[in-house]
């Protein structure tokens, strides 16, 4: 089946004459469209960049993610904020890696404040510290 | 939220603070460790919200304390009722004579 866009040129009809040789143009009218042309762009991309990531790695090689942690991502301006909302910790950075490495950072970070704290955490704390033990195993 | 209200709200709860890449802050009531924040130290405009809710803390609230509206004993009393802070336990009115009243020895 033709599409209703393609019109096909009549070919050029050649003007027999004695001594020469000539081609005539033939006038052609295409049909007017009035739908909007739909561009293929490829394969389908709902958004430039995720909402929630899994973060299976942390940059400090002292610890090892023992479970996925779930982290947010949201843009601000000219700056991306990785969150992980079980704890109410973020990270933020100009990209999507950068806020998560800081996440990381703060959270590596954390977990090494609340282990030496642990027997004089609040009940908040208490909680966020038992999240950790379970997202996270430090390294021997 | 700016970086110099990140500062105010520190001195104001005398948050306890260590620079480690970001500057973290800590509030210590009474010997326990209550409430974590931090603010990024390459940013000038930190994210308020986040911010907010790691200090447990709805938008009236910080907007007080950074305007100087919602004191220290506020604050704990915000961390109180949130039951982040335990609560003393209520003293009898006995107990409460024997802790006024000096033991003679």
């Amino acid at each position: 089946m033709v599409s209703p866009a393609l019109v096909a040129q009549p070919p050029a009809q050649p003007v027999p004459e004695v001594g020469k040789y000539a081609v005539q143009i033939l006038r052609f009218s295409a049909p007017v469209h009035s739908e909007p042309t739909v561009m293929n762009l490829g394969p389908h991309q709902p958004a430039p960049r995720p909402t929630q990531i899994l973060l299976g790695t942390l940059s400090d090689s002292g610890f090892r993610v023992a479970k996925a942690i779930p982290v947010r991502l949201e843009s601000r301006d000219a700056c991306v904020i990785a969150s992980w909302q079980d704890i109410d910790e973020f990270g933020t950075g100009r990209s999507t890696s950068s806020a998560c490495e800081d996440l990381g950072h703060t959270v590596s970070e954390l977990y090494s404040s609340l282990e030496s704290d642990q027997e004089r955490l609040g009940p908040d704390l208490q909680h966020v510290w038992a999240v950790l033990q379970e997202y996270l195993v430090r390294r021997k | 939220m700016k970086t110099h209200e990140f500062e105010r709200i520190v001195n104001k709860l005398g948050l306890e603070t260590r620079n480690s890449g970001d500057r973290l802050a800590w509030f210590v009531y009474k010997g326990q460790v209550v409430v974590r924040t931090k603010r990024s130290q390459g940013t000038k405009e930190q994210p308020g919200d986040k911010i907010r809710q790691q200090l447990k803390l709805n938008e009236q609230q910080l907007a007080g304390l950074i305007s100087c509206t919602v004191s220290l004993e506020d604050y704990v009393g915000i961390l109180k009722d949130r039951k982040i802070i335990a609560s003393e336990p209520q003293l009898s009115p006995q107990q409460q004579s024997k802790q006024q009243k000096p033991t003679k020895s």
